[in-house]
């Protein structure tokens, strides 16, 4: 992508910022739920920037008022604690994106691309975007110099077969509503058209292929466990 | 053919460690657990909602983080969560027992409740060290129908399980080998047409009807 | 942590670059010229048509392919019927890493070259059957650890991570409460804490 198209890029992302009124119980409660969704799918998900940055928000507001108090007062140990946990909370989600960018570079800029033709939400948040393609950069330097020392190495080979998420891996879910007919990924393509179908119940947990429920996934109506 | 560079070790070994127990333990440690505090405070605005006011002897709800804090600066007693009694628990562990599928736990961290509990604040629970041992049993007890109903998953093959009643920690002991022996089940299934042509290869099917289900 | 995603094969996976140098047999189709060499057994410059040769299983796969292959692959002994009985009669009891060091992927291969399905078949027959001595190995309620030397590549992989899985969560269920354990999580924020700042700008 070049330079114009981050800053397209750079702009639809701002759009796409909803105000919504919550409460910070809540943003944790999605923290949370972005956290283990984030650990559990194989994929990078679409980024929850809104919610790091309000949690991020509360969190700065506690700290600085934290100042104010004597750090013998048996609360601010306390409210301390709760900050820690939450500090936790956010930067374990953040480093499993940049894990998931790390490894597949290539694919994932590759998707965002499209995504960007399309017009489509970008999963990965500007900063997120900006490590990646230095990554992506590093790495292209790393096999230009490669080549340089072994001249006739296939240099584009291994862009054109990046290293992809298996989407077919098996996660575990917990239903948040009534979904029908959710076609099972077995794997075998002999049964085409013919597929089996299962429903969830509100509640119930289920073990299966990810390629079966990553829209489902997205859309909210299901959450990993 | 393939070009190898430093990268390879990094992106092959990416990922063999699973979720462990320290953050199903960090999930668990929002569930709200009663104390009674031995200070007077007024109300604590944290950032998940408002706790107390705390006054001395009377009970409140906090979140189980918390309640472990106070009872460590000795601010506070915790109660025992209402399933946490020697007769529910019996009664739990016979019904596991006799049932075929799995019941259902009082609380969906039932372990992580218990054994953080049980460990700080044995002496403020009554009869600790029994309750001990019947949840550990009632955990065996589940673990052993977990490996079975996992045996039989594998041997069907099958593509699709239900696992209601499973708690979170409970679906982490058997992370990762079941999906990742069910992962290449998959593969081994899914690559059986690749490159060979419209030619009809098939001795071996395997249905995946969304039957087994864990409970059944 | 790393990410938990099990064994899928890419461009860099050593394990497939190493699978596919498996040695292979295949026969030959046609004549090549001044390949003779291949054929350590002959003296001669040209290969002939009819010859039989083990080559490396990436090389069979091309030379295979195509409008007018030049070899036609055969299987691996281990994937053969001999074979595939025992494997059939107790997959448990077979030493798997003596078969082949990379016995399913290998196997993922090769099956193409068995049009009736069969090594397919008992790739999934194996995998599942040895599947319950796997989650026992990993589990370490078995009293012979020699059973572990005989897992292939992919078994092993499995086994490395369930195990260490496992045994995190017996030490979790067993580790006692001492007041330094709940503070624990707490101590590795602080130590992480300045790098968060970072990762968040």
């Amino acid at each position: 992508m070049d330079e114009a198209a981050i800053e397209e890029l750079e702009l639809s992302d701002a759009e796409s910022f909803e105000e919504v009124q919550l409460t910070a119980a809540q943003v944790i409660e999605m923290m949370e739920e972005a956290w283990v969704n984030e650990k559990f799918a194989p994929e990078i998900l679409p980024h929850k920037m809104e919610v790091v940055d309000c949690l991020l928000g509360q969190i700065a507001y506690m700290e600085e008022n934290l100042q104010s108090l004597p750090s013998t007062d048996f609360k601010k140990s306390i409210h301390q604690l709760e900050v820690d946990r939450l500090r936790f909370l956010v930067s374990s989600y953040l480093r499993t994106r940049l894990e998931k960018i790390e490894t597949y570079v290539t694919h994932i800029l590759k998707q965002e691309q499209q995504r960007h033709e399309s017009k489509e939400d970008l999963y990965l948040s500007k900063q997120e975007l900006k490590f990646a393609k230095e990554i992506a950069e590093a790495l292209k330097q790393n096999f230009d110099g490669l080549v340089s020392f072994y001249p006739g190495l296939p240099l584009e080979e291994w862009v054109s077969q990046p290293v992809q998420p298996n989407m077919h891996s098996f996660v575990f879910l917990k239903s948040k509503k009534d979904v029908n007919e959710v076609v099972i990924d077995d794997g075998s393509i002999a049964t085409e058209g013919e597929s089996d179908l299962v429903d969830f119940r509100e509640g119930a947990q289920i073990l299966i292929a990810y390629s079966s429920v990553a829209g489902l996934l997205k859309k909210g109506d299901v959450k990993l466990i | 053919m393939k070009v190898s560079t430093i990268w390879q070790r990094q992106l092959c070994y990416a990922g063999q460690l699973q979720q462990c127990g320290d953050e199903v333990e960090f999930l668990g440690e929002k569930q709200i657990i009663t104390v009674v505090p031995t200070f007077n405070s007024p109300v604590l605005h944290l950032i998940s909602g408002d706790v107390g006011p705390f006054r001395a002897g009377l009970p409140t709800n906090v979140p189980m983080w918390l309640a472990v804090q106070l009872k460590q600066r000795q601010q506070g007693k915790i109660q025992a969560p209402d399933w946490m009694d020697i007769d529910r628990l019996t009664e739990m562990k016979e019904n596991e027992k006799q049932s075929q599928t799995f019941t259902k736990m009082p609380s969906d961290h039932y372990m992580v409740e218990a054994k953080i509990l049980l460990d700080c604040a044995s002496d403020d629970i009554p009869r600790a060290d029994e309750i001990r041992t019947i949840i550990k049993d009632i955990w065996d007890i589940r673990m052993s129908k977990i490996r079975t109903s996992v045996n039989k998953l594998i041997k069907n093959a099958d593509s699709y399980a239900g696992l209601d009643n499973l708690t979170v920690m409970e679906i982490n002991s058997i992370r990762p080998i079941l999906p990742h022996a069910l992962d290449q089940i998959y593969r081994i299934k899914a690559s059986k047409k690749l490159r060979v042509p419209s030619q009809n290869s098939t001795t071996f099917h395997t249905s995946s009807r969304p039957s087994t289900s864990f409970s059944s | 942590m790393p990410l938990p995603s099990s064994y899928s094969p890419n461009y860099f996976s050593i394990d497939d670059i190493l699978a596919t140098q498996e040695r292979t047999p295949c026969k030959f189709l046609l004549n090549v010229p001044k390949m003779g060499q291949l054929n350590p057994s002959a003296a001669e410059r040209d290969l002939k048509a009819g010859t039989s040769l083990e080559l490396p299983l990436w090389l069979v796969i091309e030379m295979s392919a195509g409008r007018q292959p030049i070899i036609t692959p055969e299987l691996p002994k281990v994937f053969r019927e001999s074979y595939r009985e025992i494997l059939k009669a107790d997959a448990c009891a077979v030493d798997l890493h003596k078969y082949s060091l990379h016995f399913y992927e290998v196997g993922s291969y090769v099956k193409h070259f068995d049009r009736r399905g069969d090594v397919h078949e008992i790739l999934l027959h194996t995998f599942k059957t040895r599947y319950r001595q796997l989650m026992d190995l990993a589990d370490n309620s078995v009293s012979d650890p020699s059973v572990q030397h005989s897992l292939d590549t992919l078994e092993k992989r499995i086994f490395v991570a369930s195990h260490s899985a496992r045994t995190k969560l017996n030490s979790w269920l067993i580790k006692s409460g001492s007041p330094l354990e709940a503070a624990e999580l707490v101590v590795n924020h602080k130590k992480r804490k300045r790098v968060d700042v970072d990762d968040m700008k």
